[in-house]
């Protein structure tokens, strides 16, 4: 015999016998191992397939395995996960359906946890980054909670606060990146030199901005993201030190930030510079940077926040009551720590989510008790004669332990897979949906807590027919002799016990779901107050550097309008500044002719400006209440024109019309605009919200008066129907008239009414699942529990049918049962939904959380399949034949 | 320890009754399942009905395998599979005449 080449199916056979060599006694394991593995060659040498191998390789570990077993060579635990494998594999049915159950709840649960782990309970991703604080400014009192700062009391801030190590700030700005592959408009943002000393994160290649970069008339400078640098740059290790097109300005890239390297969740790509001039550094009407600072050593939040207020308190003592100036009153300061503002808003849904899947998991492993329970009970006569025998209380309390903690461990093995595929799968829809899910993974600290889910569960369910069979008394059980009679009321109990908690369970997830159903339906049916269908937008940025008049992006919008609307199947083609639903506040100051700013009045500001280009109203399906639209005649020259929405026209003017009255936008010059009209409520900040004041105006007269261009614009297109078939020539006819300008954005209406309404999808679709599956798993445990009383009780049922008792009353008789059960549980479930729900009030829109209608029905969906699930036992009791039990006497 | 004479140990001292061989061989010749062979070897071993022996390391390399281990019967294992004969014949006599089967087992177990 001569050396044979070694493939791959050796390497594994080779493999497999070293594990099968764990079923021989230590001290001469390696021997046999050895003179297994050159048995097995000789046999592969002779031909022995693969297959082949792999049941010789069973052979010889189970040999090895019996033999230990009856030489009580094998450790005692060995003994009985041995013992409780074989029985586990001789019920193949049962093992999958509880490994399964179990896969399923572990899989669920880690999943979750992964999610909540790696977005709420894991640090940001900066070096110390406990320390870091995001800093806002608010004005209660006009009911802006949460606000932006303005630079010059950012100024104030860094120079005056001492809590703080440093202080930076940014803003997000978009911007359109040449130079690369091709034009493309990126998340972006403009921000100070000290923002990266705060972060403490340092370019993987050149360097962040230093002081000189950062300041006015500086020579422009950009950072990148590595993922920007990878994309569209190829990677090129050469590309710092050189200079990128961006807005049509060459910047020098001064360094690549690391991998993942992000701020807030923005998915920033490029960084610039702020620029801010300490002498001259804008007005404190303008809110726009956001403050993240870190706090000095040996200090903490609280001690930043006495230090804050206190300064606050006497910001400018010079000017008291101006609003724009920071005071206690009406515009503090707000400081949370940065982790806070970036998971906050999806923290108490994750939470919630957490505990759903709890639930699913102890539903889970309710159902398996439930199901160790009957296999206990079915072998009752088996375990009883043991005992009989001389089996030690001890002995069996351990074999049905081991059997609980063997189930658990494959189920936690069935979890985890289950567990990484449902992330993948979260990780591709949910990607604008929860902040920081790019962090997410599968980690140590996820495994352990499944791992000790899965023991946990092992115990808990391990115990329930540990303990049921201690404390039968054997004579009893064997006088009962297994099958024939109702069985000792312990066990019922124990398990209708648990069939009333997966009920309960049950019932407050689907409750819970119910609710959010609800919400989503509310959400849904919220007026947008646009038509969305057969439309299609995409944003457009005209750079400074070649528009730099205030007229040309009016003029570049109207002859792309002139161009769009002339395509086959378009009806109507407009631009606006600001992209409904949901959309960044403007909270501009706006003066109102003839009206007098009173104390307890509203604020004279408006929420939203809209600039728009084009028939506006008509492209968006916007629909005017009172006067006129825009009109072909208001242009350039003619009387300047405003638009504004009801809300507006109620807080500002109540009963008052308030057409032909004159309103003057902040920040520009002396003319005043005239109402024409007022249209329907438009929602701006989110579909789930109170819709603010809106102020529409036409781009040119706001150039032509004000000297101001909107840079970024939306161009919807109506079209006659399956609004992305215009899509191509769309494209082309932007790139015929300006190669370097990048679309993005491009979506239809109807996607960009679902992405407002994605984040509450997203909830609504995994509360829904998990209750479904809750939902089905107590629908098995009731089946269950109803199938096993009717065959412990199918002596009686036959007895009471020979004795003349209508089929009717034999299967009420089961129905009840099943039903108590079943009302148990709902009982107890709604008083724990009652008390939960509340933990749901702010994810919910349009419903309360103690909703009456959802609190009425859905008790009743789960009592029809609490009816259906007793249903087929009954029936099935109705079918006993007398003579057959009473022969098994 | 005693040893009970099964079917199988009976086959194992029979395959082994001819001279020497391991373990590989004994499985073929008795047409014993692996997870049988082992353990029955063992106990023999236990028993002192048979030693074994790694072959050389040198013919082992020279083929490229691993050793392979190498059983013989000791005089006690000799009787033992003696007496294993014995009671093979009787019982494939007593099954030959009650239900007219043909023997089973290896003939005369060459390899």
């Amino acid at each position: 015999m001569t050396g044979r080449r070694v493939g791959l199916g050796d390497r594994v056979l080779r493999a497999l016998v070293r594990c099968a060599a764990w079923a021989v006694p230590r001290d001469e394991r390696a021997r046999w191992a050895e003179e297994w593995r050159a048995d097995l060659h000789d046999l592969r040498a002779g031909g022995m397939s693969f297959g082949e191998g792999l049941r010789w390789v069973w052979g010889v570990g189970r040999g090895a395995g019996d033999m230990g077993l009856q030489e009580g060579l094998m450790d005692g635990w060995m003994r009985e996960m041995r013992h409780a494998l074989r029985g586990l594999l001789r019920q193949p049915g049962f093992t999958v359906v509880a490994v399964a159950t179990l896969g399923l709840g572990i899989g669920a649960n880690t999943a979750i946890f992964s999610v909540v782990n790696g977005v709420v309970l894991e640090p940001l991703p900066y070096p110390d980054s406990e320390e870091l604080v995001a800093i806002n400014s608010a004005f209660p009192t006009m009911g802006f909670e949460t606000f932006w700062v303005s630079p010059p009391e950012y100024l104030e801030f860094r120079e005056r606060t001492r809590t703080f190590a440093q202080v930076g700030a940014y803003r997000g700005s978009p911007a359109s990146v040449g130079g690369g592959e091709r034009p493309e408009r990126v998340p972006g943002a403009v921000a100070t030199a000290e923002l990266f000393e705060v972060l403490g994160v340092s370019a993987r290649y050149g360097r962040t901005f230093g002081p000189d970069d950062d300041r006015p008339g500086a020579e422009p400078v950009v950072l990148m993201s590595w993922e920007l640098w990878q994309r569209s740059f190829g990677a090129d290790p050469d590309l710092v030190g050189t200079s990128i097109d961006v807005d049509g300005v060459n910047a020098t890239v001064v360094g690549v930030m690391p991998p993942g390297f992000d701020l807030n969740d923005e998915g920033i790509e490029l960084w610039e510079p702020l620029g801010l001039d300490p002498t001259n550094p804008g007005g404190r009407g303008s809110h726009y940077l956001n403050l993240v600072g870190r706090l000095a050593r040996g200090t903490d939040i609280a001690a930043a926040e006495r230090e804050v207020d206190e300064l606050v308190r006497g910001w400018d003592e010079a000017n008291p009551g101006d609003m724009h100036l920071p005071n206690p009153e009406t515009h503090p300061f707000l400081i949370e720590p940065l982790h806070d503002r970036v998971v906050g808003p999806v923290r108490s849904a994750l939470w919630v989510l957490l505990g759903a899947v709890g639930f699913v998991l102890l539903i889970a492993c309710a159902n398996v008790a439930n199901l160790l329970l009957a296999r206990a009970e079915a072998r009752q006569k088996e375990v009883s004669v043991r005992v009989a025998l001389g089996a030690g209380r001890a002995r069996l309390i351990r074999q049905f332990l081991t059997e609980g903690i063997v189930l658990a461990v494959a189920g936690g093995v069935v979890g985890v897979v289950f567990a990484w595929t449902s992330l993948e799968v979260l990780r591709s829809v949910g990607p604008d949906e929860l902040p920081r899910l790019g962090e997410v993974e599968l980690d140590g600290m996820v495994l352990l807590f499944t791992a000790a889910v899965a023991l946990f569960t092992g115990l808990l369910f391990g115990l329930a027919p540990a303990r049921h069979i201690g404390g039968e008394r054997v004579s009893d059980s064997l006088k009962e002799g297994g099958t024939r009679t109702t069985l000792g009321g312990g066990a019922l109990r124990l398990r209708s016990l648990l069939v009333i908690s997966e009920v309960a369970l049950a019932l407050v997830l689907t409750l819970g779901s119910g609710l959010l159903i609800r919400s989503f339906g509310e959400l849904v049916s919220v007026d947008p107050g646009f038509d969305a269908a057969d439309r299609v937008t995409f944003q457009l940025f005209l750079p400074a550097a070649g528009y730099g008049d205030p007229q040309d992006s009016p003029d570049f919008h109207g002859r792309l309008q002139d161009r769009l609307g002339s395509l086959p199947g378009v009806t109507s083609v407009a631009s606006m500044s600001g992209l409904p639903p949901m959309r960044d506040l403007n909270a501009n100051d706006t003066e109102f002719e003839g009206l007098e700013q009173r104390e307890d009045g509203p604020a004279h500001n408006v929420d939203y400006y809209q600039t728009v280009h084009g028939p506006y109203l008509e492209t968006m399906g916007i629909q005017v209440v009172r006067g006129r639209g825009f009109e072909a005649g208001d242009r350039t020259g003619t009387l300047p024109v405003a638009v504004v929405n009801e809300t507006l026209a109620r807080v500002f003017y109540g009963d008052d019309d308030p057409i032909g009255r004159r309103i003057r936008p902040c920040c520009g010059g002396d003319a005043w605009m005239e109402i024409v009209g007022v249209v329907e409520d438009v929602k701006q900040g989110g579909l789930d919200a109170e819709t603010g004041t809106e102020v529409y105006f036409l781009a040119e007269q706001v150039a032509e008066i004000y000297g101001f261009t909107s840079r970024s614009m939306n161009v919807v297109v109506e079209t006659a129907g399956n609004p992305l078939s215009v899509v191509p020539e769309a494209r082309r006819t932007v790139a015929e008239m300006d190669p370097t300008l990048p679309i993005a954005g491009l979506r239809t209406m109807d996607e960009v009414l679902a992405g407002a309404r994605a984040r509450p999808r997203f909830l609504t679709t995994l509360l829904g699942a998990f209750a479904g599956v809750a939902l089905l798993l107590a629908a098995v445990g009731t089946y269950g529990v109803m199938s096993y009383t009717v065959a412990q009780r199918a002596r009686e049922m036959g007895i009471r049918m020979a004795l003349g008792a209508e089929a009717s009353s034999v299967q009420a008789l089961v129905m009840r049962r099943g039903l108590a059960v079943a009302g148990l549980g709902l009982g107890a479930g709604l008083l724990g939904a009652w008390w939960l729900t509340g933990l749901l009030e702010s994810l919910l829109f349009g419903v309360a959380a103690r909703d009456p209608v959802t609190f009425a029905t859905v008790p009743l969906l789960l009592l029809v399949v609490a009816v259906a699930a007793s249903w087929i036992p009954a029936r099935r009791a109705t079918r006993v034949d007398p003579v057959e039990v009473l022969r098994q006497e | 320890m005693p040893i009970r004479l099964t079917h199988a140990t009976s086959l194992i001292l029979r395959a082994l009754a001819s001279g020497r061989r391991h373990g590989f061989q004994i499985m073929q010749v008795s047409g014993l399942p692996s997870g049988t062979v082992y353990p029955a070897l063992r106990r023999l071993e236990a028993g002192g009905h048979l030693e074994s022996t790694w072959e050389g390391e040198a013919s082992a390399h020279a083929e490229g395998r691993p050793r392979r281990r190498i059983y013989r019967l000791t005089s006690e294992g000799l009787a033992l599979a003696a007496r294993a004969d014995e009671r093979l014949a009787e019982a494939r006599r007593l099954l030959a005449d009650d239900f007219g089967l043909r023997p089973v087992g290896g003939g005369d177990g060459g390899a």
